[in-house]
């Protein structure tokens, strides 16, 4: 095998959720790195994406749309031969984001989840524009009620801080000149598609950038990404990412410039982008290795596939505003963090309560069924095998094997098979991308 | 939901990410207790785990609280607190136009200004003189309308550009037992910049009690508590955040049965009013608790929609307050105060989708036993603007944190903020000021709510079975057995909802609206279809709920094929049942033998649907007819997974019939 353990499951945990078995012999039994690299970004292997329950009935209630569509996406992540396309919508939901909490319709969010889908490793002009229009988006930052003479700021400053280039890359004035060119870009009647007014269009010559024109919105976001702003914006968007998938980086870094340099040179090719990521010294190195916590829906899913079941099975819906990333309902505009954003009490308590419910369903399953018969450290093998720990510390490793000696003196074997279940899902390995 | 602008989402943001500055924020020492939780594992209950081990000191009569209140968004202190009269109101008037409020429905505070009209009780407790009003609160040194740069000032409080940690932050890291994780409390799923300090531990409250770990009298489960912690009994090798992970497992563990008491009985509120019941609660059971974090549920950034919205946050904000002050023992009033802040005001120029953009100025509130009341600072110009049409800060809002750390806390604000503000005479006295002499306690009553055993029965007859006059000696006999003490109002309670009685005329009529619309029923139209099922039978019931409009809207045409399916997947719980039965029962009513509404009360009189739907039965039971309130959709579904997953129906009723909801039903 020509592709390590520790290598495969690095690749595995960065580019999609969990580290099976399966995916794991798939990843090692490849030749070497650029073999791995190229697997997990085939994209030619992503599903269709079908079969989202929806439909009328579908709506009668918020909260069944809700979890139904959230159980549609948890399992795409999970059996996804390709989640790194799910990984990428995840990214792209969490980056131009929009929020059922103000929204409250969830046709508009799973036609912008299909969006980020079909642009999520595409051509990031592309998909920007196409944002910038999604109706979901226009009703979130209130872009449908932008028009001439009365200008909204809302979309206008997010677009510039937020989503494409950061603070410091624009003044006060520009956000004013920016509300103004995005006037007009709003809904129909029904509020369920885009439309140009153009009558509500304010087509003054206005100041953006410095530079005096007639300024319309799509061409604002070409200025931006392929004119004055190009720069600041590739290595923005950059740095968000390569913190995403490796580890936490300053926009300054100058690592970042190398990378969006080749993100610009590829024409804002977003796979072309993440192949340069995944093949950079840096993704391999010691600090993108256990760098990252993984993120609630990167450990549900994680969880579903090591046990091997559904969502509508282990309903981690229920848990997920504990553990601080309900889908669909980011916390602002900013949307979610990292690393010490998820580690809290509060959030372990969520973790633990879901961990203690899916011991049960796979106990019920049969995983681990009998194991307590097998000798302690081969119970604590076969449970990191399982749940892809291909690594395990020796401190967890011991504090395993003390627990599994200690229930058998206790003539408590029974609660070895779903309590292994458990300890895994809550251990550090196990909540580290 | 809650609103989470925590350090590494602030502005530098994307450029100086946290994680490069701050690698672990753990002291050494948690290693060290670690080693000894796993030394004690085995006697966990009683070991280095019990109750007593994780609180902090508890606060001296003299030391100050702070529970501190983000409105996130930006909040309008213009209609806060907006002018009533004077030559202020015809400019507000013009500024605002549609969303003035009009100057009747405003509550008068002083000055010829008053507060929304959805602050009444905060309007009243400040005509007490417990309710600060600081005006004009906004930077005076830099200017940005940016949420999140503006947020990340507000919070880390400081002279300089420094936005690495929090003001209360750095003044807990100052404390005694500062990583105890009960000096500083934040309900909210991560901790906030401004509670963010060097090394305080600072801990996340859930939004319920319950928490794994809190229950310690499973041996198995006690073991498996033991496994966790002594992931933190040495480094992980595998990093900072594998480390932080691991100790974060431990410190919740630790903590789990202590502050699982805050949770009951169960706060039936929402939003702010839940966060500070609990948080009231946080300070009557003595823990520790210095500094104290909520957050108005539900964002202040009202670019459209203003006056609907902004209202509901201003009665969530009222509610919140008198909720915090109500459960507040009366032992503990002077020595806590409660204040608001938020990144900035609204613009005076309304925008034309009923909104306000981001503005500068807006007002902080201050509310306690020892406030000085009335309104301070000055109220900006209205007329005078500054270049971007908005209002000029008249007192910079370090310098309400400066007089709140030094008059309440007793910190040392020039060190903590790096620079000199003057201060607000907010105070009237400090912390444990004059002692509020407390009346003797009440004699316990064990029927509460209710005055005695009788009417506690009769309730139960009355709620649980529809019986509005039980015999004598029925009641009688369950009064000798309370008396007694052989049983209990929650075995009372279990017994009547599982009785013969509950199973004939009220179960079938749960599990018909269940199957139907997938909730339960209000206790009123409950007790009309429990008549039909008495006089009519289940078929009516059933043809009643399938005839109405929310039945018909959400289910337009179904073939009688799809219809058997509708019922195998609702009474039953089963989704794909065999063609061969759905055949027999589509032809049952094709040739119509059986209605539709006659299929479906067959199946739900069948003893798969009876087990199916028992768990939905004894939830619905517990919120239409014992609480009286319709379950979110959310919590009726965790509440059935719960009793699925073998918590037992007394647990469950015990939390309702301890419910401030349930009590307030008989008050």
């Amino acid at each position: 095998m020509a592709v390590p353990s520790g290598d495969a499951a690095h690749l595995l945990r960065r580019t999609g959720f969990g580290v099976t078995t399966a995916r794991l012999a798939e990843i090692m039994a490849l030749p070497d790195r650029a073999a791995a690299i190229a697997r997990v970004t085939d994209v030619s292997l992503a599903p269709p994406a079908t079969g989202a329950p929806i439909g009328p009935g579908w709506v009668e209630s918020q909260w069944p749309a809700w979890y139904q569509l959230t159980w549609w996406w948890l399992d795409r992540m999970r059996t996804s031969p390709v989640p790194l396309v799910e990984k990428m919508v995840l990214f792209w939901h969490n980056h131009f984001v929009s929020g059922q909490d103000k929204l409250f319709d969830m046709g508009l969010l799973y036609t912008q989840n299909q969006l980020f889908r079909t642009h999520a490793l595409g051509d990031y002009h592309a998909l920007v524009q196409a944002m910038a229009v999604d109706p979901a988006m226009l009703w979130y930052l209130d872009n449908a009620e932008n028009v001439a003479g009365r200008e909204q700021e809302n979309f206008a400053r997010e677009v510039m801080e937020l989503f494409t280039m950061g603070q410091g890359n624009f003044t006060e004035a520009d956000v004013i000149a920016m509300a103004k060119a995005w006037t007009g870009h709003n809904v129909t009647s029904d509020g369920r598609q885009y439309q140009f007014r153009s009558a509500a269009h304010d087509s003054s010559t206005k100041v953006l950038f410095g530079i005096a024109r007639n300024w319309d919105g799509p061409e604002t976001l070409t200025e931006i990404l392929k004119g004055s702003r190009e720069v600041a914006a590739s290595r923005f968007i950059t740095a968000k990412l390569f913190s995403y998938l490796a580890y936490p980086i300053a926009v300054t870094d100058p690592l970042v410039a190398t990378l969006a340099d080749g993100f610009r040179a590829a024409n804002l090719s977003i796979l072309s982008l993440v192949r340069d990521i995944l093949t950079s010294d840096a993704f391999w190195g010691p600090t993108a290795r256990y760098g990252l916590a993984r993120n609630p829906t990167e450990w549900f899913v994680a969880g579903m596939e090591a046990v091997n079941q559904p969502a509508s099975a282990l309903h981690p819906e229920w848990w997920m505003e504990g553990t601080g990333q309900q889908l669909f309902y980011p916390p602002n505009v900013a949307g979610w963090k990292q690393n010490s954003y998820w580690i809290s009490t509060a959030s372990s308590w969520a973790r633990s309560s879901w961990a203690s419910y899916v011991r049960w369903k796979a106990n019920t399953a049969g995983l681990f069924a009998g194991i307590q018969s097998q000798s302690t450290p081969a119970i604590v093998t076969a449970g990191f095998e399982q749940f892809g720990i291909v690594d395990p510390s020796p401190t967890t490793r011991a504090a395993l094997e003390a627990w599994v000696t200690q229930t058998k003196a206790a003539g408590e074997s029974w609660s070895i098979p779903p309590n292994l279940v458990l300890l895994l899902l809550l251990s550090p390995e196990f909540q580290l991308a | 939901m809650t609103i989470d602008l925590e350090f590494e989402q602030l502005l530098p943001l994307l450029s100086t990410p946290v994680e490069l500055h701050d690698p672990t924020g753990v002291s050494r020492r948690r290693f060290l207790q670690g080693t000894l939780a796993t030394a004690g594992a085995a006697t966990l209950a009683s070991g280095p785990f019990a109750n007593s081990a994780f609180a902090a000191t508890p606060i001296a009569n003299s030391e100050g609280v702070l529970v501190i209140v983000m409105l996130g968004g930006g909040n309008d202190g213009l209609n806060t607190l907006a002018p009533i009269s004077g030559t202020d109101r015809s400019r507000y008037q013009t500024l605002r136009g549609n969303l003035a409020i009009p100057a009747a429905q405003l509550l008068p505070a002083a000055q010829d200004y008053g507060f929304h009209p959805r602050l009444p009780r905060l309007a009243a407790r400040f005509a007490t003189g417990r309710v600060a009003v600081v005006r004009g609160v906004g930077q005076t040194t830099l200017n940005d309308l940016s949420h999140f740069t503006s947020m990340a000032s507000f919070m880390a409080g400081t002279a300089s550009a420094a936005r690495s940690s929090g003001w209360l932050g750095r003044y807990l890291d100052g404390l005694s037992e500062f990583d105890s994780g009960f000096r500083g409390l934040t309900f909210s799923s991560s901790v906030p910049l401004h509670l963010l300090g060097q090394r305080a531990k600072v801990t996340a409250l859930p939004d319920q009690g319950g928490m794994w770990g809190s229950d310690r009298t499973v041996s198995w489960e006690n073991r498996a508590f033991a496994a966790v912690s002594a992931y933190a009994s040495g480094p992980t090798g595998l990093s900072v955040w594998g480390d932080r992970i691991a100790q974060n497992g431990q410190a919740a563990l630790g903590m789990a049965q202590t502050i699982n008491t805050l949770y009951n009985p169960e706060v039936t509120t929402a939003g702010l009013p839940h966060d500070l019941t609990l948080a009231a609660r946080l300070v009557n059971a003595n823990l520790g608790a210095r500094v104290i974090g909520v957050s108005v549920s539900g964002s202040f950034d009202t670019h459209s929609n203003q006056m609907y919205d902004h209202g509901e946050l201003m009665g969530q904000l009222d509610a919140g307050i008198e909720a915090f002050f109500t459960t507040l023992a009366p032992g503990f009033r002077d020595q806590v105060t409660l204040a608001t802040f938020s990144e900035f005001g609204r613009r005076p120029q309304r925008n034309d989708s009923n909104g306000t953009d981001h503005g500068t100025a807006s007002v902080m509130l201050v509310v306690g036993e020892n406030v000085k009341g009335g309104l301070h600072g000055a109220q900006p110009s209205l007329t005078t603007f500054d270049q971007r049409s908005n209002l000029v800060a008249e007192v910079d809002y370090r310098q309400v944190y400066a007089t709140l750390l030094d008059r309440w806390l007793d910190g040392d604000p020039d060190q903590l903020l790096g620079g000199n503000y003057a201060q607000l005479d907010l105070f009237t006295n400090v912390p444990g000021g004059p002692r509020v002499v407390l009346p003797p306690p009440p004699p316990p009553n064990p029927a509460k709510p209710f005055p005695d055993w009788t009417a506690l029965v009769r309730q139960q007859y009355a709620d649980l079975l529809l019986v509005d006059d039980p015999g004598a000696s029925s009641v009688t006999g369950w009064v000798g057995k309370l008396q007694a003490g052989t049983t209990t109002p929650v075995l009372l309670i279990t017994t009547f909802m599982g009785s013969d009685i509950a199973q004939t005329a009220v179960h079938p009529v749960l599990r018909a609206y269940q199957a139907c619309f997938g909730r339960p029923p209000t206790a009123a139209y409950l007790a009309t279809r429990a008549a039909t099922l008495e006089s009519a039978g289940l078929s009516k019931v059933c043809s009643d709920l399938m005839a109405s409009t929310t039945f018909t809207g959400s289910h337009p045409s179904m073939s009688d094929a799809d219809f058997v399916r509708w019922v195998y997947a609702r009474a039953f719980g089963k989704s794909a049942p065999a063609t061969a039965a759905v055949t027999h029962w589509a032809s049952e009513i094709r040739s119509r033998r059986r209605t539709r509404a006659g299929v479906l009360a067959y199946f739900l009189d069948h003893e798969s649907s009876i087990s199916y739907l028992s768990h939905h039965v004894a939830v619905s039971m517990l919120y239409a007819q014992m609480l009286h309130k319709a379950p979110t959709a959310a919590r009726y579904a965790q509440r059935i997974a719960d009793l699925r997953n073998g918590a037992p129906l007394s647990n469950l009723v015990s939390e309702f019939l301890g419910s401030a909801t349930y009590q307030s039903r008989f008050v």
